[in-house]
Formats: structure tokens, sequence, C-alpha cells
């Protein structure tokens, strides 16, 4: 709903002000450098990666500067811990990694004498019922030709559930930021419900692979807050003063620890 | 009566108890005293006169004013004196009268020559500014300010406050406004005593208020009478005019953008009239020539239409109707429709006690509401939410003799919030709607206007506010991170959570010499209602809500001083005002707060405290040739929450530091006349990145503090002439208007976003966006 007024406010503006946009420049003060963590554990992969960076200045055209030093343990809903080596770039890697839905995973990530710790709950995955496809709807004139959007389907569970999807495309997975679909139960807790993958148009013959994923409230926030923040809409004035993305590391990093569970789906789009 | 060799302060100080038994004592300590009183009318329309200056050219220092509604009263001991009648626009009409018995005297007034009615900022008559005992009052006659340039032509008298000291506007062209460095919800605006909830149109870029239809406004930014009440920063005044009781008459305007229409008439002569005011945007008419079709099919419009009627049943008794009803249009063909509106209805019953007691008892109601509908492939989202307010009003003038003029009164709102209800055909879609929220806001207040001598002032008063917010309804309690800790049920009209105080209006006047004064107000006051907002613009979609056991009200204390002098026989007017103001109970709103269509919203917000200051100045010329203002602001605007910028106190979005305007009108001859504004602000205050990081890939900016930054400093030159046609017939009068809004075409950032460059997303860049270049328009408008 929030998504939906934004684009009506913003065909609005279009529509009226004859508006123009320019890149402009202006100075911005450099602060002290954060640490950012961003690790995942998730249902049916069997590897765990963890990412530590900084934070640099805004304008900055290098990439971000990896952290190479850090000692990154991941700690399993048994209580045993993983030391993660890095591989490169900041990026930690450990492998053989079985994880199980209902169960908490932990992070430690130490650098320069500074610690910083996240927990995540996996919750159970939910199992995409099936994926259908309809010819993309006009609201003018006839359907565009041998263009169809992806449905998917599922039974929500009677329980407060967060949903990420994720879609692939002859294998290629969408992964710009307005590809990242999150959406709730509140308004739709225990029904059965079939959700449009707008941000892909799939041809006939096309394979396209959708993966649901489920997470707890925190990493939720996590997204929602950071889709926000990185939205090139963050400071208009049709958007609250923004801030940072609300992290669920404690010690002072940016970034987040997910545990993700699973569910895969695949169609084939055929007549 | 106590020496005036004191400051005013220390005396009121020193000596409040006998000063308050003196005055007691003088109301109703007169022996042979008679009264005269009546209404005051333009003799041309019969139209009332509110603010009309009545004096006695025997007692200097003696005399009323013509109240609301145009009566006045004036007690004096018997004798024979000259009667003066003043108003600004107006010529003056002296009246020598035999005063043995009491004296009713209806007065009407013509209008003065065109050389005073260029730009009048009517009600400061000859040396009112310096000898009024209010101070950070501002009137304007929307008459008076027709060519003033705006944009797209659009006259709008909220536009020309934002042009005065104190005021500023809430962004590029947008009629929403800040005064002395509160939010936009702090302001309560009152179209014929009705709250207009949301006074935008079309994003903010106009106000709903048509200037055809209007009287006459007057903003009061601190030393507040004690006769408002419920908002912390200001009252804006607006008053509709009555209609013509003389003869037919229309009025109206074709402009780019909307054409205004007006027509009024008596319904009996002299005794009833009505007038009936209406707008309408074409601005959809230009998407029909758009090559997209989306755009082709979509609507776009608002309309305001204004009526009013009142009928004098006798001498004694009068009745008012007034309606405002206006509405945004906004449709997508048939894919999204979005709607919303304010609906204002006032019924008001004047009756005359005796010569001394005029009593106005008013039933107002108000309604905003808006609603979307989505519809994509056949099935369809409906959602709607509003406010609605039942209000009963009882307020009384008394005149006991010159040297005082009492109000007193009582007020009584009902409110109900309906935060939210989505109704939907899709199956897997659940019917929801949250829980609507009930509240009874009233108050009683007395205020006197006192002069204790010949050179010393002061308007007093006290009010008492008192909030119940009330069942049926579920009162949720929160823990410090905005999670529900508890809930609980309450019937319907069951309390569950009331609030009351004292609110304390002090303003005294002291003159230095004929021609200057200084003068000095404290004024507390409380906000019951409060507007909650997803972005830093004001929206439709916009909540209100009531204070509750989670949100406390708003309150507000301002001291304020000021020098007020005249010159050259007050062609030219100077005025310094400074203020010191401390609000407490601000709100603002957690990270990611979504306050959609969320029935614990409440848990959203987090509370802090607010302090703004500043210094107002402003030269006036009002009569000549040449006629403006120049006003300067110097103000600051600061809050604290323990949960924003690490609890370090930030300037908040008002927080501009110097606010400039110069508005200026050359009458070049009978039909010409020229006019300019400029206009220069400090950027606002505003929140810019100080770093950036990557989160799978994408870039996000890294947020240091609350408004670190500013916006680039603001400014642009508006101009316009009108001319005046030339027509066969006398009675119909007609004028072009052209004008240019930024006419030197400079980019004033709007917004300032950050993105990944579209090439190279290592690069990140700062994109301004910039609303209007030059905005040339026409209007053409008329009169008979």
């Amino acid at each position: 709903m929030n998504q939906m007024h934004k684009i009506l406010f913003a065909a609005l503006t279009a529509i009226v002000l004859s508006s123009c946009q320019d890149v402009i420049d202006i100075e911005l003060r450099d602060t002290d450098r954060k640490y950012v963590i961003e690790g995942s554990v998730i249902q049916g992969v069997d590897s765990v990666v963890v990412r530590v960076s900084r934070t640099t200045s805004f304008f900055d055209t290098s990439a971000p500067e990896a952290i190479v030093n850090a000692a990154v343990t991941l700690t399993l809903p048994d209580g045993s811990e993983q030391l993660l080596a890095h591989r490169a770039n900041g990026y930690y890697v450990v492998h053989g990694i079985i994880a199980t839905t209902s169960a908490d995973y932990g992070l430690k990530v130490i650098v320069a004498g500074q610690t910083f710790k996240a927990s995540s709950r996996m919750p159970e995955a939910v199992t995409i019922d099936s994926l259908t496809f309809r010819p993309v709807q006009s609201f003018f004139g006839p359907p565009p030709p041998n263009k169809f959007n992806v449905f998917l389907n599922f039974q929500d569970p009677m329980a407060t559930n967060y949903y990420r999807a994720q879609y692939y495309r002859n294998g290629n997975l969408k992964d710009d930021l307005s590809d990242l679909q999150l959406f709730d139960d509140e308004l739709t807790n225990g029904n059965y419900i079939e959700i449009p993958i707008f941000n892909q148009e799939y041809r006939m013959g096309d394979t396209a692979d959708v993966t649901l994923l489920t997470m707890d409230g925190d990493v939720y926030t996590f997204l929602e807050t950071f889709t926000s923040a990185a939205s090139s809409d963050a400071g208009s004035p049709f958007s609250a003063a923004p801030d940072n993305p609300i992290s669920n590391i404690d010690g002072g990093a940016l970034g987040v620890f997910a545990a993700y569970a699973r569910s895969q789906s695949q169609l084939v789009i055929l007549p | 009566m106590p020496s005036t060799s004191s400051t005013p302060s220390s005396l009121i100080h020193r000596h409040s108890t006998l000063l308050i038994a003196l005055l007691l004592f003088s109301l109703f300590t007169s022996a042979q005293n008679f009264t005269i009183s009546g209404t005051v009318k333009d003799a041309s329309n019969g139209e009332d006169l509110i603010g009309t200056l009545i004096g006695v050219a025997e007692l200097p220092g003696k005399g009323t004013a013509t109240n609301s509604y145009g009566f006045y009263s004036l007690t004096l001991p018997s004798g024979t004196y000259t009667i003066v009648f003043q108003s600004l626009g107006y010529q003056t009409r002296n009246e020598r009268i035999e005063l043995t018995s009491n004296l009713s005297l209806k007065i009407e007034l013509k209008s003065a020559e065109s050389e005073l009615s260029e730009v009048q900022i009517t009600g400061e008559r000859t040396n009112d500014n310096v000898r009024k005992n209010e101070m950070g009052a501002m009137k304007i006659d929307p008459k008076a300010v027709e060519s003033v340039p705006v944009l797209f032509g659009e006259r709008d008298i909220i536009k020309i406050f934002q042009m005065t000291p104190g005021v500023k506007s809430a962004g590029e062209g947008n009629a929403g406004f800040y005064v002395r460095g509160g939010s936009a919800d702090q302001n309560l605006i009152l179209l014929d005593e009705a709250p207009v909830y949301n006074a935008s149109h079309l994003l903010g870029f106009f106000s709903v208020f048509n200037s055809d239809a209007l009287k006459d406004v007057t903003l009061y930014k601190g030393g507040m009478p004690a006769e408002y009440g419920g908002r912390s920063s200001s009252v804006m005044d607006i008053k509709m005019k009555d209609g013509n009781a003389k003869k037919f008459g229309a009025q109206g305007g074709i402009g780019i953008i909307a054409s205004r229409l007006t027509i009024e008439a008596p319904i009996v002569k002299d005794r009833g009239s009505f007038i009936v005011s209406g707008r309408r945007t074409y601005a959809d008419l230009f998407l029909k020539l758009s090559k997209d079709t989306i755009t082709k099919e979509s609507s776009l419009y608002f309309y305001d239409l204004n009526m009013k009627a009142n009928y004098r049943i006798n001498d004694k008794n009068r009745i008012y109707l007034s309606g405002y009803f206006g509405r945004d249009n906004f449709g997508l063909a048939d894919i999204f429709g979005f709607d919303w509106g304010n609906k204002t209805g006032t019924f008001r019953f004047n009756h005359v006690f005796n010569e001394r007691l005029f009593s106005n008892t008013s039933l107002i109601y108000s309604d905003y509401n808006y609603r979307f509908k989505f519809s994509p492939s056949g099935s369809e989202i409906k959602f709607s939410s509003s406010i609605q307010d039942v209000n009963v009003k009882q307020d009384f003038s008394f005149f006991p003799n010159p040297n005082h003029k009492i109000k007193f009164g009582l007020n009584a709102i009902h409110h109900t919030f309906v935060p939210g209800e989505i109704t939907s055909d899709i199956a897997s879609f659940s019917d929801l709607k949250l829980t609507n929220k009930y509240a009874l806001e009233s108050a009683v207040y007395v205020q006197d206007d006192v002069s204790i001598t010949e050179r010393l002032g002061m308007q007093c008063g006290l009010r008492y506010s008192y909030f119940d917010y009330m069942g049926a309804g579920t009162a949720y309690t929160f823990d410090s991170a905005g999670r529900v800790l508890s809930s609980q049920d309450y019937a319907k009209w069951e309390t569950i959570k009331t609030y009351g105080g004292f609110e304390p209006r002090l303003a005294l006047r002291y003159d230095l010499k004929k021609n200057s004064s200084v003068k000095a107000s404290y004024n507390r006051s409380y906000q019951y209602l409060h507007l909650l907002s997803n972005s830093t613009s004001s929206q439709p979609t916009d909540i209100w809500v009531p204070s509750s056991n989670n949100i406390k009200p708003q309150t507000s204390d301002q001291i304020s001083a000021g020098y007020f002098r005249n010159f050259k026989d007050n062609t030219y007017e100077l005025s310094v005002e400074s203020y010191y103001k401390i609000m407490r109970n601000a709100i603002d709103y957690r990270n990611g707060a979504n306050l959609f269509f969320n029935d614990q919203a409440e848990g959203e917000l987090v509370y802090g405290k607010g302090r703004a200051y500043g210094v107002e100045l402003l030269f006036r010329r009002q009569t000549g040739r040449l006629t403006g203002w120049v006003s300067y602001t110097w103000s600051r605007s600061l809050r604290t929450f323990d949960q924003i910028n690490g609890g370090s106190e930030f300037p908040s979005k008002q927080d501009r530091i110097h606010d400039v305007a110069i508005v200026a009108m050359y009458k070049l001859s009978d039909r010409v006349k020229l006019s300019a504004n400029w206009i220069y602000y400090t950027g606002a205050a505003v929140t810019f990145p100080s770093g950036k990081y990557e989160i799978e890939g994408i870039s996000v900016p890294l947020y240091t503090e609350r408004n670190g930054y500013r916006m680039p400093n603001y400014h642009r030159l508006d101009v316009g002439v009108t001319v005046d046609a030339k027509t066969k017939n006398p009675k119909f009068e007609s004028s072009w208007n052209f004008s240019a809004y930024n006419a030197y075409a400079r980019r004033n950032a709007y917004s300032i976003t950050f993105q990944q460059n579209e090439e190279n997303p290592d690069q990140t860049e700062a994109v301004r966006t910039t609303l209007f270049r030059i905005v040339p328009s026409v209007t053409y408008n008329f009169k008979f």
C-alpha cells in the first residue's frame, strides 16, 4: 500500500509539473568509517558466506574497502561454532552446513578489537504450491503478444510470516533493488495466496524459477528499511526523513545476518 | 490607577491583585452612563465591516471596534459627542450625537478613493499597529492583494501570508506554512469558525481558499486571544463574505489552470443576502493532449464551492448559514482512483441581549476524508479514512465601558477519527477496518481588552481546555522499542484518558510617543490533535490522531516583545518583534515507521521537545503610488528527541535562518499596475548521507545526523502587471493580469536525492529536482 501511494504521487508530480532533474555538485562530510557485515544461512545451501567491509565516502568511485583480517564465527543451533575462512575481497566462507528450520543461528565477527554479534531464527519454510502464468495485462488495448507474468501460489500458515520472493528467468536472477520483493501476511493471514511477479516478464519457452524465502521479523525489518534507505526516493519530500536500515547486528556495525528458510519451484512457459 | 512610571511588566507583576480588583471595580462603577450600539456596514454592498475603529473626538484614547459581525457598543457618560468611524479603505464618518439615553446607530461607510486601495493590509488603520494591544497578529484583506504575482496566477491568500515575517512556506509553491518554527499541523485554520483539516489542493500547490469568497483573514502568530485554542503554533481565522445585501453582483476570472465564478445577491434587500462562489481547475484538459494513453485517460482536478446566506430576523436576531465543499480528484483511467476533500458547515445565531451584551451561538460541522480505489484486472480494492467534528460554540461580547472589551464563551467539539478501512472483492484479501477513535474537546475562556491608562493597554485572557479520549476503542501500551505490551478494550463513551490545562494569554502595550509603542506578550497553548505523516511534505493521506494514553498534548509557551513605530504621518510603518517559544511533547517517528493502516501506529512515535526563537522585521508603506513591504526574519527552530540524532538537539525542517520578502506594487496610471516580489531564504535543514556502503551489491547511503546539511539557498523574483480593460458599460469592470513566477528562472532545488549512476554503479551522484523554472500566466477577471 505504501509503495502504491508513492507511485501515485510520483505519477501526479510528473503529470502536473514541468519538473526537471539534473546532477549537481554538493559537498558532503566524511565521518568515521563503519564496519559493514552481511551474511546469510539459507536452507538447502551448504555454504555460508559472510562479507565484511567498511563504509567509504559518499562520492568515492572505488569498490568498497574489503576487510580481510576479521575473525568470523558461525554458531549452529546445537551451540557448536564454525570458523569461516577468508576467501577473497572480504568474503568469508564455510562449507558443509546443513541448515535446519525452526532453529537459531549466531554470527560473531571480531575485527580490530571490536566484536559484533548477531543471531537470526530460521523459521519453517512455506511450500510453493504451484507457479502459474497469464499474459501480461495491458490497461489499454489488447495484451502485448508473447509476454507473460508468473504467479506464485501458496497456502499461508496461521502464524505471522515474512516473505521474500526471488525470481530467475532462464537461470538469471533479477537482483536490482526494485526486484527485492517483500511481503507479509498482515492482510492475508491464513489465506491461500497468489503473488504476482510483475518485475520480470517471461516469453514462451522460458524457464521460470521462483524461490520463496521466509525469515524472522528482524531480518524483514532490515530488508524493508534497507529498501527505503537505498531507494533513490530517500530524502525526497514524499518520503520520511532518511535513516539507516535497522540492523540486527549488535556492536555498532551496519548490515544484516539472515537465516532464510527456502522453497523453490520451476515452471516452463508452454502453451 | 497606578502610576505609569513603572514599566508595564513589573507593574503587572507586583500589583496584579490590586490591578484586577481595580479593573473589576471600574467595570461596574459607572453612574449616569448611556450606550451607543449598532452595526457598521459597507455602503455599497452591505457587508459587515469587521474591526472598524470607533472613537470619540472629545475623549481621545476612548473607543471601541466592531466585532466579527460588525456589531459595536460604546458606553459613555451623558453628553454631546462626535463619534468617529474609521476603517482603512473607507471614508471616515463623523456622527454628532446627543447622548441622553441609549442610542442605536447603524452606520454605512463609503469606499475611499482608489489611491488607498492598492495594497491595504486593512485593520491597520492610521496608527493602529502602534495603538492596538494585540501583537503578533497580521490581517490581510484578500481584495487588497489581488495584483500580487503568484504561481499560475492563482490568487492565494496563504501565499501572501508566507511573504510576511515569521511565516514560511512549507516548500516551493506550497500552500502549507510554518509559523515561528512550528510545524504545519500546529496551525489552526478556521473557515467561518470551522476547522479545516487539510487546507491544500493538488499536493499542496494551492490552498483550498478561493479568494473571491473571503472577506477577512487574520493570522495570530503569538499573543493569541483566549477565544482561540486547539493548536500550539498559530491561528488563521478566515471569514467568508456575507453576500451583497444591496443588489445582485457577479465576479469571476479565467486563468490558465482554473476558473472562478461568484454570485451574490440580497434575499430581502438590507435584511438578508447570499453568496455562492465556485472554482474548478482544468489541468486534466491538457492531459487529453498527451500522447501517452494512460495520461490521456486520466483525470486530475479540484474544485471548491463556498456558500453563505444570512438573514436579519429583527434588530436583535440574525442567522447565518455557511458551507464549504472542496475535493481533489485523481484517476488513472480505471486503474486508480484517489480523491480527497473537506466539507464544513456553520450555522450561527447572533442575538443582541442588550446594548452592551452581544451573543453568538454556532453549530459547526467539519469533515475531511480521502479514498483510494485500485482496480487491477477487474477486481477492486478500496480504502477510505476520515475525521469528523461536531462542534458547539457559545461566545459573548460584553462592552461595559470604553475601557473594556470583554469576551467570554465556551466550546465543545466531538471528534470522530476513522483511521482506515479496506474492502476488496479479491478472494485472498481479508477485509479490514481499523478501530475508530473518539474524543471530546472542550474549553471555556474569558478575555478582556483593557485601556489601563491612555498610554498603557492590556489584552488579558485565560482559557481552560479539557480533552477526553474515549471509547469505544482499544488502548495499547508499548515498550521502549514500540512493541505492544498490553491492550485494553473500552466501551462506548468510556473515558480512556483525559488531559486539561489552563492557557494564559497576555499582551501589554505601552505608548512611548504618539507614533511609537512597545509591546510584550506571553501565551500558552495546548494541542490535542496531531497529524501523523509518512513524509516530510504534507500529503492528503496524512492521519489525524487524538491525544491518548500514549500521545500527550503538544504544548507551547511563547514570550515575545516588540517595538512599533510609524513615520511621516503614518505613511511608513516599522515593527520589530522578537520571540522565544518552547514546545513540549513534539512528535517524530521511529526509523522505518509504518503509519499507514496500522492500528498500533502510536507505537511508531517518539516524543521530544523543541524550541524556536527569532526576530521579525516589517517595514511597510500602505499609501501612495508605490506600496508594499519589506519583511526580514532571522529565526531558528530546534528539536531534541532521545531516539533521534543520538539525543542531540538538531535543526528542524522549519529551520531556515534568514528569510527575506520584498513585495512592491506601483500604480503606473489609472489603468496599469505593476507588481513584483523577491523572496530569499536560507536552505532548509535536511538529512544527507556522509558515506556509503554495499548490501547485496546495492549501494546504500550512510546517514550520520538528522538535518545536518542545508538545501541550497532559495531565491526568486515574480513580476506582474494588471491592466484594466476599457469597457463601454460603466457597471462592467474587467482586467487582465499577466505574471511570471520565478522570472529569472533560477533552478531552486525542490529536493536533492542521491542515486547510483546508471552507467557506472560504483559512482553515486546527487540529483537536484527543480519544479518551476519560469511560470508565465495570464488571468482575465471581471466584475459587474
